[in-house]
């Protein structure tokens, strides 16, 4: 990993943020909005539904944010596509692994901050997290990973099949997460999906946010499994991912993008 | 300066798409000399871009060699940071400074921060992008765009140059512009440029040697001299017919004549008398508004290699 090259890229985008400033409000936009939408609906719900309308601000936070963390993965190399400078780009001697990783970097740096706004704007309608510190942390990073994941996933496909398919920079997440049992345990799912539902990379994370929001206790097993199913996703993905590159490269996608 | 700068063995490229194959290079074979201007020449189609993607690392090929400045393209050794890369194609992200674009290139490729401001200023006085420096790139002109490109590919002082269409899109005032550039920075700095155009006078004016690309295959390749000699011995015979003079390209065609239009050109052997030629043209009824005779241009030669390719491949 040339750490030169990766610098170069992460300057790149930061310089395109910096001369396109309307970008952060993208950013932001729909993730604050979504959450003030569901903060107003926790402080109009009745007393006896609070806990309920908490628990689905809590994860529209983490969805927002995993949201955040993959689609600006997805849409820096978005444009890259769309602005036909990938090719320039890549003449620098960047390689596959050095073009994701300073995608993921600067994603995590745009996220980050607006994970902390979509936090800060939850607990102005009551959202806080009882004091539970380690476990919110953990679910964090579990959706930090999770959202890796599918972003790397999502740039594989890309790289794959063509920029036709850059679209799912900003459809992707919909599925995974409602199929993540978002708002309810994936026991309440048919037999079924229930299954598919543990294959998920935000089920776990939407769960502990859920129990994190109500103030009640988070069995290590979640915070595990939750890890380890990020992690698979990360561990999978990657590689999966370095092959579509390397793939493009022989196919002549490369050259077309 | 000698050696080779770019060094090319039998790399053939298939590629596969909906049932449908192309073969894209065929055993394509060239050596670039350290220090000279090379083109690569042929119609659309004909393999150029698949070649320079090889050398610059975009494209892998299904087989054969590839060695630049001395590096294993192929094995993953392609020297980035000694070769520059400019088309008149390029493009860059719209809201860039053409400063932006020439710094964030320099770090891509580790020039040190206070070398790189020197290279920089430097770079843009050079090319002229003094006046727009600041200038967003999708406000560019074609001609700042491309000065903007050669800027970029010098940001490290590089051993070869790979020139993709450099004047295309642009008015002749530009692209002359731009021509002296590229024959100043082989002049003065040595550089090996590597050249493709589809602009004949542009390569008669650069070139020193030029190879001439059809249907994957290399076919013909010297200077400019020498493979117009080889195509096309003797003179060039123009004839210029009205604007819808029915019937009269079939018939020029009969004797051997290519069309450009209302120009219908072959070459006079030394052997032919232009006045059996005129006669010939009488009996077919065809009625020249005018007619040129010359030395044939490597335009000439290029419609030629392009008719002969087309004839051979069907």
């Amino acid at each position: 990993m040339n750490m030169g090259r990766l610098l170069f890229l992460v300057r790149r985008d930061l310089k395109i943020l910096r001369r396109v400033k309307w970008r952060v409000m993208e950013m932001l936009y729909f993730p604050v909005t979504t959450v003030i939408i569901w903060g107003l609906f926790a402080r109009a719900a009745p007393r006896d539904a609070v806990a309920v309308a908490l628990a689905i601000l809590a994860v529209n936070v983490f969805w927002n944010f995993a949201y955040a963390a993959q689609s600006t993965t997805n849409m820096q190399i978005n444009e890259d596509l769309w602005s036909g400078s990938i090719r320039q780009v890549l003449m620098t001697g960047v390689t596959g692994g050095e073009y994701i990783a300073a995608r993921i970097v600067f994603a995590l740096m745009m996220s980050v901050p607006v994970g902390a706004v979509l936090m800060a704007v939850a607990w102005g309608f009551g959202f806080t997290v009882h004091g539970m510190y380690l476990a919110s942390a953990a679910s964090i990073a579990i959706t930090t990973l999770a959202s890796v994941g599918l972003a790397v996933l999502v740039a594989a496909a890309v790289f794959t099949l063509g920029k036709e398919y850059s679209f799912l920079a900003w459809t992707v997440i919909q599925i995974f997460v409602m199929l993540s049992a978002p708002f309810y345990a994936p026991e309440a799912l048919p037999a079924w999906m229930e299954y598919v539902s543990r294959a998920m990379p935000f089920t776990d994370a939407f769960a502990v946010a859920r129990l994190v929001a109500a103030g009640a206790p988070v069995e290590g097993i979640l915070l595990r499994r939750g890890f380890l199913v990020a992690g698979l996703y990360v561990a999978a993905s990657m590689p999966l991912y370095l092959l579509a590159f390397r793939r493009a490269r022989v196919t002549g996608m490369l050259a077309r993008l | 300066m000698s050696g080779i700068a770019v060094r090319v063995r039998d790399v053939s490229k298939r590629f596969r798409s909906r049932g449908e194959t192309i073969d894209a290079l065929k055993g394509v074979s060239l050596d670039v000399e350290r220090g000279e201007i090379f083109a690569l020449l042929g119609p659309n189609g004909a393999g150029k871009s698949t070649l320079l993607n090889i050398l610059m690392g975009i494209l892998v090929p299904d087989s054969g060699g590839v060695e630049v400045l001395g590096g294993d393209v192929l094995a993953g050794r392609t020297p980035f940071a000694r070769i520059g890369y400019a088309s008149g194609e390029a493009r860059f992200h719209p809201v860039l400074t053409a400063a932006d674009i020439v710094n964030l290139y320099a770090t891509a490729f580790g020039v040190p921060r206070a070398e790189r401001r020197r290279r920089v200023d430097a770079l843009i006085a050079e090319f002229g992008l003094a006046r727009c420096r600041d200038r967003q790139y999708m406000l560019l002109s074609s001609g700042e765009k491309m000065r903007t490109a050669l800027a970029k590919a010098f940001v490290t002082d590089p051993e070869l140059i790979v020139l993709d269409e450099p004047t295309i899109g642009l008015d002749p005032d530009g692209a002359i512009s731009i021509r002296r550039e590229i024959a100043r920075i082989n002049r003065e700095k040595g550089v090996t440029i590597l050249l493709t155009s589809h602009y004949m006078r542009e390569v008669e004016q650069l070139a020193r040697r030029i190879a001439f690309i059809a249907g994957g295959e290399i076919v013909d390749r010297g200077s400019a001299g020498e493979v117009i000699a080889r195509a096309l011995p003797g003179r060039s015979f123009v004839v210029v017919t009205r604007a819808g003079a029915a019937g009269a390209a079939e018939g020029l065609g009969g004797l051997g004549f290519e069309h450009r239009g209302e120009r219908h050109v072959r070459t006079l052997r030394s052997d032919e008398s232009m006045g059996d030629l005129m006669r010939a043209l009488s009996d077919l009824g065809v009625r020249p508004h005018d007619i040129e005779v010359g030395q044939p241009s490597l335009e000439d030669y290029f419609v030629h290699m392009v008719e002969s390719s087309r004839n051979e491949h069907g």
